[in-house]
């Protein structure tokens, strides 16, 4: 199961990168662009709160990092500069490869830690840096809040914790957080793979000063000897301290991202034992001090205190009660609820539960310790009815939040099976309404929180601590919840699919196309072998309908498959500005219709010549700040990408204002090369001549830079680019700039094929190098020299014959006039003389496949109806 | 009793099928809705008994859709749990104030969160 | 070395450190009852500490500086199987 998740994180965090790094560099553009640092801030967001369902922590950590630093910006409290965006870029590069990894090797590599662990603490370093805060002070999220931290905000005691702490310190510790000096609980669980990085957990928990109580637990359970890796630091600490806060983050600077600090309420750090005992003084002592403590009068309390404390014998339940009692009321303004309490205890021989127990977020970091630390399964229910009792305290009486409070608790009890519970708190519920107050309903919560323990036993042995990695089988079906089929599951918007299955409904949907070709032999057959013309023109009928429904079919997977071109643009603003600040120059790079959209596989074939015309324009095309200020152009240089959809094609188009292409250099340079010989060179238009840096062997620079030229020319852009249909056009004006115009189908999947025959044989020639097909008389047909042309409406158009080309025999042929293919090849017009014209079909290209993979001229096969084999020429290599 | 409808807002995918999993396991019948504004869309076309809401998304965030719900007459009786990656307690208060009934940090655990929509819902535990 | 083994007595002595842990690991891996003194011991390592927890051995013999113990022995002895049977 969990391998099914990660396979839905890994793309989605691709996704969430890209679009975190294109936005960082809006962001570095333009600084104050909210949407862009909000688009960025929640991507890096998600990636956190969904790797965390992983065992990734490293990578979790890095990107907390991030995300914090994004959130300084966000609040303006830091200002984005190129540096910030640098680290930034770079965290994320690293989130990157860890992706990768993880995607290769289902964990992170064994450094993750100690990277993490340094690009954090280097993201970190710029957090507060701009808000005055000496530098090298401990900045972490709960040090940066605005407030100290509101009086509620709370830790939940571990109770092994607490009986760690000998009842003196206990109370002594009770007494100072009275007075407002705050205990704070530490939560502390390191990295498992610390003590590689040289952390020592229990070295520095015990560097927090101010220590009352510590309590250690195995964050996992102990598994046997033989396989315990001493190596994995598998402690939690809960660390009780009467520190202040600044000094436990002090203390515990370099493990503020696995650790938690809050207060501890006072209130939870009562401790009482003793005898019990009995007598009026208790009751008589209850009710004054109660009187008093209605009336504010604090100092008649004390005296009151006192004065029992004098007589009742020390070793008694009731006298502890009354010594936690006097600690509470030692604070210049005591808490007269803790104070109520205590009074309360005193008086009846027992503490009752607090109301409102604390909110389930005192949670450590990261991995949720498994320790006896704040779990908050223990008490759920009991955590989930004080948080409705919290928030009906704090909102007071109203309606609309009182509707959701009811839902909740009687929910909850009806969960529980507490019908007698039920039935108090519905009465409650219509007693608050009727009296616009929500006290009733405050009372009945308190009751129940006081009572019987919010659990069922057989709840409590079901929830065994749970591997995260294995939830799919710890999670047993619900009893009973459901006993419908879920029948009204509202299907999805839209769905991810693996690419691969794609591809195979394509593929199935080709294999229709082309088998839906065999009914027309058939209807043939029919005609001419069984002479029946009623059953071809049946046969006819029904291959028209299954024509128009695999049309349909395939016409919808296409779309499928498109992808906006968009998902290769989006590479480049990081890239142009890396090599841009690399080469020292200023580019403005501009991206427009990014939503055109095209077939995967141009789509994914066109990244690299992409990147190789962008990289050429910036290596050769646009010049140096310097430069361009002399020639009287702007500093920076403007790089437009630009898509857009012409008929069947999109036409991507690289325009640069640069220094353009010199034509007498290149015709210099190709000389020079031995790419041309100087009378070809001197005979070559301005075009023509740019045309040259196509030529294999060609590049414009002295020396091959390691950002174009990499060993290959402009050469391998045309390669490709042709390889899959398309051309590539370059037009450059000198000091101006250049712009470089691809254009390639908008589908590959399905080829639109001519069935020639020559040579006796049957051949397929794509349609779309087809321009026209004519029948050239055999007199129209001159020879210069060795070779044949023909004139097609003014223009003189070579022939060649494809018999010939395929080094086949020629067959005589006694017709008055031969089947002429006027081709378009490279640029030019080629007549090609066949045998006869065939119908035109879609198929479905296979490469070339054992012995004949090497062989030059075919594009490729395909099955015609009848099985046959068809080879399908490619004239590029032909010709 | 029919199935218990849960409807959970939040803008990761993988979030979104970590919950669809594990409730979808328990026996709960899960809606997605990708953030805060479909979420209310979602929501206001009825019939769920606990909403789910992820706190940081897109468009509208979670305490403003929580208390959006909580302004809704059809839908001030249905449960809200928040869930979010910040276990600070301002974060909470800030739920709760905004009217939700429950606020749980991320990553949830698997059998909290079940424990949690069984409560909420009155299912039994 | 801080850690010096006598037949079925491990002694930690002085520093323990973090590659102590394995050598620690591999003697109290062998079957039989164990008995690790640490009365000599001044520090040890987190590594070490979890060692002795998840091996419990059977009688644990508490470090003589109280500051030590008081910060070790209540973990130690609430994961010892016979609790307390070292103190």
């Amino acid at each position: 199961m969990s391998n099914l998740l990660l396979a839905r994180f890994i793309p989605e965090a691709r996704e969430l990168l890209q679009i975190s790094a294109s936005g960082l560099l809006k962001l570095e553009r333009n600084p104050s662009d909210e949407t862009a640092v909000n688009e960025v801030f929640r991507a890096v967001h998600t990636i956190k709160g969904s790797s965390g369902l992983f065992d990734a922590g490293a990578l979790t950590r890095l990107v907390h990092a991030a995300e914090d630093l994004l959130g300084e910006v966000r609040s303006d409290a830091l200002r984005i500069d190129s540096a910030l965006v640098d680290m930034l870029l770079d965290s994320l590069d690293q989130v990157g490869q860890w992706i990768d990894e993880l995607e290769r090797r289902d964990a992170l590599p064994a450094d993750a830690d100690a990277v993490a662990h340094r690009m954090a603490a280097q993201l970190r370093r710029r957090l507060g840096s701009q808000d005055g805060e000496a530098a090298g002070a401990p900045a972490d999220g709960a040090q940066r809040e605005a407030e100290p931290a509101p009086a509620d905000a709370v830790a939940t005691l571990p109770p092994a914790l607490l009986a760690r702490l000998p009842a003196s310190a206990c109370l002594a510790a009770f007494r100072r957080a009275c007075g407002g000096e705050a205990v704070h609980l530490v939560c502390y669980a390191p990295e498992p793979g610390c003590f590689f990085n040289g952390t020592d957990p229990l070295q520095a928990i015990r560097q927090v000063p101010g220590a009352l109580a510590l309590d250690i637990a195995a964050a996992e359970p102990w598994g046997t000897l033989e396989d315990l890796d001493p190596y994995q630091c598998n402690l939690h600490f809960a660390l009780l301290t009467e520190a202040p806060r600044a000094e436990i983050e002090l203390a515990m600077r370099y493990e503020l991202d696995r650790t938690t600090i809050a207060p501890v309420r006072p209130r939870d750090l009562v401790r009482i034992a003793g005898e019990p005992s009995d007598g009026p003084i208790w009751d008589d002592f209850r009710e004054t001090a109660s009187a008093f403590l209605a009336a504010g009068r604090y100092d008649e309390l004390r005296k009151a205190v006192a004065a029992l404390r004098s007589v009742a014998g020390p070793t008694l339940w009731r006298r502890q009660a009354l010594d936690w009692l006097d600690a509470a009321l030692s604070a210049p303004e005591p808490d007269p609820a803790l104070a109520a309490a205590l009074v309360a205890a005193a008086g009846s021989g027992r503490l009752d539960p607090p109301p409102g127990g604390p909110l389930p977020t005192a949670q450590a970091p990261a991995s949720q310790p498994a320790s006896q630390a704040a779990d908050p399964r223990r008490d759920l229910a009991h955590s989930v009815l004080a948080s409705q009792h919290r928030s009906l305290e704090r909102a007071g009486y109203d309606a609309e939040r009182l509707a959701s409070v009811g839902t909740v608790v009687e929910n909850v009890l009806l969960s529980l099976g507490r019908d007698a519970d039920r039935a108090a708190i519905q009465a409650a519920f219509a007693a608050a309404r009727e009296a616009r107050s929500v006290a009733p309903v405050l009372s009945a919560l308190a009751a129940v929180l006081a009572g019987a323990p919010l659990q069922r036993p057989e709840a409590a042995r079901a929830l065994p601590e749970t591997d995260l990695q294995e939830f799919a089988t710890e999670v047993a079906p619900g009893p009973a919840i459901g006993g419908k089929e879920p029948e009204a599951r509202i299907a999805a918007k839209s769905l991810k699919v693996d690419q691969a299955k794609i591809d195979l409904l394509m593929n199935l949907i080709g294999e229709l196309v082309v088998s839906k070709n065999a009914l027309p032999f058939l209807a043939k057959r029919a005609e001419e072998t069984y002479a029946s013309r009623e059953m071809s023109r049946e046969i006819k009928e029904q291959y028209a309908v299954i024509d128009r429904l695999a049309q349909e079919m395939q016409g919808t997977i296409m779309q499928v498959r498109m992808l906006p071109v968009a998902e290769i643009f989006d590479r480049f603003p990081r890239l142009v500005r890396d090599l841009a600040r690399k080469l020292g120059k200023r580019i403005d790079l501009v991206l427009e219709g990014e939503d055109t959209a095209a077939d995967k596989t141009i789509i994914e074939a066109l990244g690299d010549p992409l990147l190789h015309i962008v990289r050429n324009s910036l290596d050769h095309g646009i010049e140096a700040p310097d430069e361009r200020r002399a020639a009287g152009k702007s500093a920076t240089a403007r790089i437009l990408l630009r898509a857009r959809q012409e008929a069947d094609s999109v036409v991507i188009e690289v325009q640069d204002n640069g220094r353009g292409i010199d034509p007498a250099r290149i015709r210099g340079a190709a000389v020079a090369k031995g790419v041309v010989a100087q009378e070809e060179a001197d005979r070559l238009s301005d075009q023509e001549a740019i045309n040259l840096i196509y030529r294999p062997g060609f590049s414009t620079a002295a020396e091959i830079s390691d950002l174009s030229g990499r060993g290959v020319g402009m050469d391998v852009v045309l390669t490709t680019v042709e390889k899959l249909g398309g051309q590539v056009s370059v037009s450059s004006r000198l000091g101006e700039g250049t712009t470089t115009r691809l254009a390639l189908p908008l589908s590959m999947a399905v080829t639109r094929i001519m069935i020639v025959e020559a040579a006796g044989s049957l051949y397929g020639v794509p349609m779309d190098m087809i321009v026209e097909t004519v029948r050239v008389p055999r007199e129209r047909i001159r020879r210069i020299k060795k070779a044949e042309t023909f004139v097609l409406r003014e223009t003189i158009i070579p022939l060649l014959r494809l018999s010939r080309l395929l080094y086949l025999p020629e067959q005589p042929r006694g017709e008055a006039d031969a089947a002429v293919l006027v081709c378009q090849v490279g640029g030019r017009r080629v007549g090609l003389i066949i045998d006869n014209f065939r119908e035109g079909m879609d198929v479905i290209l296979k490469p070339l496949e054992g012995v004949l993979t090497g062989i030059d001229g075919y594009a490729g096969t395909t099955l015609l109806g009848d099985g046959r084999v068809l080879l399908v020429l490619d004239l590029r290599e032909l010709l | 009793m029919s199935g218990k409808r849960i409807l959970v807002v939040e803008d990761g995918i993988t979030m979104r099928m970590f919950y669809q999993d594990v409730l979808g396991r328990a026996g709960f019948v899960v809606e997605e809705a990708a953030n805060g504004v479909e979420g209310l869309e979602k929501a206001l076309l009825g019939g769920f008994d606990l909403m789910i809401v992820d706190i940081n998304m897109p468009k509208m965030d979670g305490y403003e859709l929580v208390s959006r719900i909580r302004r809704e007459p059809s839908l001030q009786a249905t449960p809200v749990v928040t869930i979010s990656t910040e276990a600070k307690d301002a974060d909470a208060t800030r739920a709760y104030e905004a009217g939700a009934n429950f606020y749980i940090v991320k990553p949830a655990d698997p059998v909290l969160l079940v424990e949690t929509a069984r409560l909420l819902t009155g299912a039994p535990v | 070395m801080a850690i010096r083994i006598a037949r079925k007595i491990v002694h930690l002595e002085g520093r323990c450190t973090v590659e102590e842990a394995l050598p620690l690991l591999e003697a109290l891996r062998k079957p039989g009852a164990h008995k690790v003194v640490m009365t000599k011991c001044e520090g040890l390592h987190t590594a070490i500490l979890q060692v002795l927890a998840a091996a419990r051995p059977a009688t644990l013999v508490p470090p003589a500086d109280p500051a030590l113990a008081g910060l070790i022995m209540p973990f130690l002895q609430d994961s010892s199987p016979a609790s307390g049977g070292a103190a």
